[in-house]
């Protein structure tokens, strides 16, 4: 299994020529800090070769748990040791969407605040969904964060025909409205 | 990388049974060789799409001021809208009106019923919750806050307004409802003078989309009396305020 460090990228379809669906899965380690966990949201968004979301609807999550052409689905219930999975048909990908992002923010709701420098480990992997195998997985992406509450773990995107995964590791002070004024998300 | 016996991944059962939506295109109709009188002309069928299918109601826009009034009662948050960062609702009253209080009934998918409301000493929803749903409080403005990373443990929930001493309030102000996207949804606190208790929002979950109604009902003479009239009537209570939990 290969570890990914940030800005590392690997050519998917390129390497497993029949590769048609993968998951993506993110965990995480917050030890005790239940109201981290209760808190962390994972989103992915589908975006433009301007890396702007194409729609409202292209921005999945636990309430909106698929695209509207279901290219793009996140599991109600994530298997194995992940928080959230989402599955991805990359031939069902529609051709305006170019770059998929997947995010990590800390819902600011009733609770008291917290940040994601509290959390002891954070990582994004990639699955073949025939299968299951893990193909890649980041490093720690906790590592280094400071006052962040959102943070951009990976990108999936296209690259001619082929697909390719990068680990990106960017952190928001800004959370998750920092996120949706840079995605053109409209919240 | 990868073993090209590897087996089929069966775990996953949910999307694995999901159906993709089904296309339906409905034939062009071929032009009519003969002519018609204008008269006869029916007006053109409107092909019934997903975006009218699951979108009956008004939209808010983003960071606009929506206005609920009875022609125009309700608006549908979207599902980002229902699903990020908290929905505040505040009782935006000046001190002319009276001890206007706010408090709301609410149930949540699990069954749960019950009421949040500052003065009746229950202030989290469900009580004691250390991750409440809805919370009670004051700030510049009496106001209740929903956690909309529970939206989905979120059933209805109803706002009513009453006065702390039972007193006649002068009627006035505005309910504002802001999402974490500084979308505000207002409706007028518009009454004559009087002691009952006013109903002034509902908020239903309709499948991930929280949908917003404006009530505008006044109910004789107590909380209980209004949480009744709207359904909640398998809260248990202490007194006519306040619920026992």
């Amino acid at each position: 299994m290969a570890i990914m460090k940030r800005g590392a990228n690997v050519a998917l379809t390129r390497e497993i020529r029949h590769l048609r669906s993968i998951v993506v899965g993110v965990s995480i380690n917050a030890g005790s800090e239940k109201v981290l966990t209760d808190n962390l949201v994972v989103a992915t968004i589908l975006c433009d070769a301007n890396s702007k979301a194409l729609s409202d609807q292209h921005f999945v999550f636990f309430n909106q748990l698929s695209t509207p052409d279901l290219s793009v689905s996140q599991l109600e219930q994530a298997m194995g040791p992940d928080l959230e999975q989402v599955e991805i048909d990359l031939h069902d990908v529609p051709p305006e969407v170019s770059r998929i992002f997947v995010v990590i923010y800390l819902n600011e709701g009733i609770a008291a605040n917290r940040t994601l420098a509290q959390l002891r480990e954070c990582t994004i992997r990639v699955l073949n969904l025939e299968g299951n195998a893990e193909l890649v997985r980041s490093e720690n992406l906790a590592t280094g964060l400071e006052h962040e509450t959102a943070l951009v773990l990976g990108e999936i995107y296209r690259n001619g025909i082929d697909w390719k995964f990068k680990v990106i590791g960017d952190g928001y002070s800004t959370g998750i409205a920092g996120i949706a004024a840079d995605f053109g998300v409209r919240l | 990388m990868v073993p090209s016996n590897a087996l089929p991944r069966t775990d996953l059962p949910y999307l694995r049974r999901r159906a993709r939506p089904v296309v339906v295109v409905a034939p062009a109709a071929a032009p009519s060789p003969t002519a018609v009188a204008p008269a006869a002309l029916a007006p053109a069928a409107v092909p019934v799409t997903a975006e009218r299918a699951l979108r009956p109601f008004a939209r808010t826009r983003f960071r606009a001021v929506t206005a609920l009034t009875p022609k125009t009662p309700t608006v549908t948050l979207t599902r980002l809208q229902s699903g990020v960062g908290m929905l505040q609702i505040e009782a935006a009253c000046g001190d002319a009106v009276g001890d206007l209080r706010i408090g709301c009934a609410y149930q949540l998918t699990s069954g749960v019923t019950s009421v949040v409301a500052r003065t009746s000493g229950v202030n989290l929803g469900p009580p004691g919750s250390s991750r409440p749903v809805l919370v009670a409080r004051r700030a510049q403005f009496e106001e209740l806050v929903v956690d909309l990373a529970q939206v989905r443990d979120l059933e209805r929930l109803v706002v009513y307004l009453y006065s702390e001493s039972d007193a006649a309030l002068r009627w006035g102000g505005t309910l504002v409802v802001t999402t974490f996207g500084q979308a505000e949804i207002r409706l007028a606190l518009d009454r004559a003078q009087s002691t009952g208790v006013m109903v002034a929002l509902s908020v239903y979950n309709l499948g991930g989309e929280l949908v917003l109604r404006h009530e505008d009902a006044e109910v004789e003479p107590s909380v209980r009396d209004a949480c009744v009239a709207f359904g909640f009537d398998q809260i248990s209570w202490l007194d006519s305020r306040t619920p026992l939990v």
